[in-house]
Parts: C-alpha cells; sequence; structure tokens
C-alpha cells in the first residue's frame, strides 16, 4: 500500500501518522516529514505507526535516522502504535526498545 | 547531356567538404586516430595552420589538449584551460562558436598559440545530448576572416568527433563498472577441513550488486570467523559501502577472538567514518575445537541451528542495534555448544521477508527446510523454498557451515 504521512501539533508534541508501507521507495518520504516535524521545534516528536502495514530494513533506517536528529535538536523521540508484521520487524531486529522508549520486549 | 542544372562551383565544394568529413572510411578507425583524422582533414578543407581538439575533464572544470594538427604541442604538455579562461574557455562555458580576429595574451591562455604566432582562430562547441564535452578550434597564421561555410564545416567536424568521443567514454564507464562490480562480489567460501560449506548470493537490483554480504575466514588464532550482513540500501551505492564495512570487519577479526567487541569497533569505525551508513550484521567465530561458537548479533535476524538429526531451531540470543545505528550501543557475545555434524545457517531478511506475511512465517518455512543435506543441497533446498514464488526484488545472502564430524 502507498505511504502517506500527516503532521498534527498539539501543543508542545508533533505527531506523525504513518498510513501504508514504508520501504526502499517510500523512506524518502517519512524521513523528510520527520526532519519538518523536528525542525519546528516541538518539545517531542511521535511517530505513530499504528497505519503502518509494512516496514523494512530502510524503514527501520530512517526510524533510526529520525531519533538520532531529535536527539542532537534537543528533542524527544517516540514510536508508538506498531503491531502484527512491523511490531515483529522491529522486535527482531533489536530496535524496539530504543525507538519506543520501553525497556524489555 | 542531360538536361537540368550543374552544381555551382561553391556548392560542389561544400559537398566535397562534406564528404571528406562523414566519409565512412572513418568510421573503422580508433578514438585518437579518427580525431587525428579528422583534424588533418579540417586543416586541409580550411587551409589553417593548425587544428585542435580540447576535451572537458571527468571534474568537468577543465579543457585538456586530446587531438591536434599543427599544435602538437598542446597534446604533448598536456595543456589543461580552466572552462571560461581565454578562447576555448569561453567557447566552452557559453557553448557558442566563437571567431577570434586578435590572438594575443589577453585573448588566449595557451602559450603554444601564443608560440604559433596565430592571428585568427575560430573555435566550436562539441555537444553531446545538448552538454558541452570539448572544443574543437582552427587556427590561421595569416590574417583571414572565416566565412559562415567554414563555421558550418567546423560544426560538422565537432558533431562527428562529439559523437565518437561519447560512444568510447560510454564504453570505458561500462568497463569501469563491471570492474568494480565484480571486485564487490563475495568470494566463494574457501575450503576448510572438517567442515562442509557453502554459500549462495543473489543480489536484488538489476545492476548485479547489492549491500548484502557473507564471509568465512579462518583466523591465525585458531578461531573460523562466519559473518553474514546486510546494508541498508540497494544496488551499486550500497555494495560500494559494503566493501568498505567487509574489509573492516576482517582488520577487527584479526585483532580480537571476541565477536562483540569485533562488532563494537566496526559500529564505531562506521559511525565515524560512514555517518549515513547503517547495517545489520551477525558475526560468529567457531572455536579451533570446533565443538562451541560464540556469536554476536547486531540488529539481524538470528541465525538457525541444526543438530545431528537435520532439526533447526533458531539460535537465541540477545539481538543488539544495527551497526550505525547508535554512539556506544552495548553489544553482547553469546555461546553455544555444537555436536559433531551440527551446523549453522545465516541468512539476510530477503529470504524471508515478505510484504504480506509475518516474519515468523518465513522462519517457520526456512526451518521447515532445514536436513542432514550437505551444505550444498541445503543452499538448494532453501532458496527454491522461499523464492519459489517470488522475483527476488531484495537481496539474499545465504552461509550453510556443517561440521563434518571428527
Amino acid at each position: 500500500m502507498d505511504l502517506s504521512v500527516s503532521t498534527e501539533r498539539l501543543g508542545d508534541v508533533a505527531r506523525i501518522f504513518v498510513t501504508g508501507d514504508v520501504d526502499m521507495s517510500s523512506g524518502r518520504q517519512l524521513a523528510c516529514e520527520i526532519d519538518n516535524a523536528i525542525g519546528g521545534s516541538p518539545t517531542t516528536t511521535v511517530v505513530d505507526l499504528t497505519g503502518a502495514g509494512f516496514l523494512d530494513s530502510s524503514g527501520i533506517a530512517v526510524l533510526i535516522n529520525g531519533r538520532r536528529q531529535a536527539e542532537e535538536a534537543g528533542i524527544g523521540f517516540r514510536v508508538v502504535g506498531a503491531s502484527g508484521i512491523v511490531l515483529q520487524v522491529l522486535t527482531m531486529t533489536g530496535v524496539w526498545e530504543l525507538l519506543s522508549g520501553e525497556s524489555g520486549q | 547531356m542531360r538536361a537540368g542544372r550543374r552544381l555551382s562551383g561553391r556548392a560542389d565544394q561544400k559537398l566535397r567538404r562534406i564528404q571528406a568529413v562523414t566519409d565512412a572510411a572513418l568510421s573503422s578507425l580508433e578514438l585518437d586516430d579518427l580525431l587525428g583524422q579528422l583534424l588533418e582533414r579540417t586543416r586541409d578543407l580550411l587551409s589553417a595552420d593548425t587544428a585542435a581538439i580540447m576535451l572537458v575533464d571527468p571534474n568537468g572544470e577543465e579543457l585538456v589538449a586530446t587531438a591536434a594538427s599543427g599544435l602538437e604541442e598542446e597534446v604533448r604538455q598536456g595543456l589543461r584551460i580552466p572552462i571560461g579562461q581565454g578562447f576555448t574557455g569561453r567557447v566552452a562555458a557559453q557553448a557558442i562558436p566563437v571567431i577570434l580576429d586578435r590572438v594575443g595574451p589577453d585573448t588566449v591562455a595557451s602559450p603554444i598559440v601564443i608560440d604559433k604566432r596565430l592571428s585568427s582562430m575560430i573555435g566550436v562547441p562539441m555537444l553531446a545530448s545538448g552538454k558541452v564535452i570539448g572544443v574543437l578550434h582552427v587556427g590561421s597564421i595569416a590574417e583571414r576572416r572565416f566565412s559562415d561555410d567554414d563555421l558550418e564545416l567546423l560544426q560538422l567536424v565537432a558533431d562527428r568527433a562529439s559523437l565518437a568521443t561519447q560512444a568510447r567514454l560510454s564504453q570505458l564507464d561500462r568497463a569501469a563498472t563491471l570492474a568494480l562490480q565484480r571486485s564487490l562480489l563475495p568470494a566463494r567460501p574457501p575450503v576448510i577441513a572438517g567442515l562442509d560449506v557453502a554459500a549462495r548470493y543473489l543480489p536484488g537490483a538489476q545492476v548485479g550488486v547489492g549491500g548484502d554480504w557473507y564471509d568465512l575466514f579462518q583466523l591465525p588464532s585458531g578461531y573460523l570467523g562466519l559473518v553474514i550482513g546486510d546494508v541498508a540500501g540497494n544496488g551499486l551505492r550500497a555494495a560500494v559501502v559494503m566493501g568498505r564495512i567487509r574489509s573492516a570487519l576482517r582488520a577487527y577479526a584479526l585483532e580480537s577472538d571476541d565477536p562483540a567487541d569485533v562488532l563494537t569497533r566496526l559500529d564505531r569505525k562506521i559511525q565515524l567514518f560512514e555517518p549515513q551508513a547503517m547495517a545489520t550484521a551477525i558475526y560468529a567465530v567457531l572455536h579451533p575445537d570446533r565443538a562451541a561458537l560464540t556469536v554476536s548479533i547486531a540488529g539481524h535476524l538470528p541465525p538457525v541451528l541444526i543438530d545431528a538429526d537435520g532439526n533447526g531451531r533458531l539460535l537465541e540470543a540477545r539481538t543488539d542495534l544495527p551497526l550505525g545505528a547508535y554512539h556506544n550501543a552495548a553489544r553482547r557475545s553469546s555461546t553455544v555448544e555444537l555436536n559433531s555434524h551440527a551446523g549453522l545457517l545465516m541468512y539476510t531478511d530477503g529470504l524471508v521477508e515478505r510484504r504480506d506475511r509475518l516474519l515468523t512465517e518465513g522462519i517457520d518455512l526456512l526451518l521447515a527446510e532445514i536436513t542432514t543435506d550437505p551444505a550444498e543441497q541445503l543452499c538448494a533446498r532453501v532458496t527454491t523454498a522461499l523464492l519459489r514464488d517470488q522475483a527476488a526484488s531484495d537481496d539474499v545472502a545465504i552461509l550453510a557451515v556443517r561440521r563434518t564430524g571428527g
């Protein structure tokens, strides 16, 4: 499914809603959205993957880079809403803890 | 005598000039000879004292003297003119023909042209796909005015020279790409006493290489290094980064027998020198007695342990962060015992990941294919079963190793 992303700013939190597949061809789109969100200097950026149906290694790279970018800007970063295929990929590759801020799997 | 107009003297001459340049016999010549021939004929036709070609350097900023008739010294000295500077530099920068009536240090940048005492020059751009790839210029010692016909002829010669030059550059480009690709392909695994080894490498991109790799090497310490890895991205770009990571891992493997230590150093190197790169990898070492395996996993799917009866199960070990993901990421090594005839199969996610199903489903399919077969047959089974209905769009790499007992 094609990727669509949108950002909602609620007070100090920028929330990015992700719908569809995050892969090699659509990864850049999400990267730009995260970049813009961070640029708006919120206190925290949240990436909501509730609507995401697929995520591969390029998607993981985008999320990890986003987290690093946010950290450098002194902004919080959290991934939420992952389930099914997406959650499994994130847990099996050992990045879920870092991205979600949850400890333990 | 046939009725009809005879060609006027001027048109006749024009036709002969054009034929001299477009002569089919030129097609059989190598580029250097072709350019040389074109320039000689041009000089002849225009009764000029010099004719020369300068080509744009690969960096795109300079013209380099490449072929000349009457001005060979420029080529011998490897004359370079920055684009924009002097007469030829101007032709290249503006992509238009330029006629020079006064040749002097203020109008030309080539000391050789000054030496030759040319008084009039004309230059035309060599174009390919709308881009300037060089300049063709002609000079006369005696003062003269170059005509429109002269200009037309020169442009014709320039077009001919452009075509031939472009064809040659494409050829060199292809040869260079092929050579690079070949150097990045994983080598056939070496033959190791007491081990049965097989591998598969299936790049997804058309370019024939990608970011996945496997590696296997005997270390002086007696340990045997086993690697499977996956650089994020695809195609030649990922392959080039993979080549550097593959090489660095080998270097660190020589320094330490602890996989977590090796991957930690590798991670640090990647973070510093390849800031945008990310990769998953497993580095495992088979102990010198071959009875145990120590492994560290960096964001990669767990390998399959194969027991003597041919049953496969996922190796249980903590999965640390991918390489290049996070500074000072903690890494751990785990050790498992291997009985004789035990084996290990490492793979990249391209083998098991599909858009419409859970990773664990793909892995279960993989585990179902594990048998007591020799490594080569095992790789064949696994590849056939998992990629049967799918054209590989993602890279796939597999490394299978079995103890052959003793």
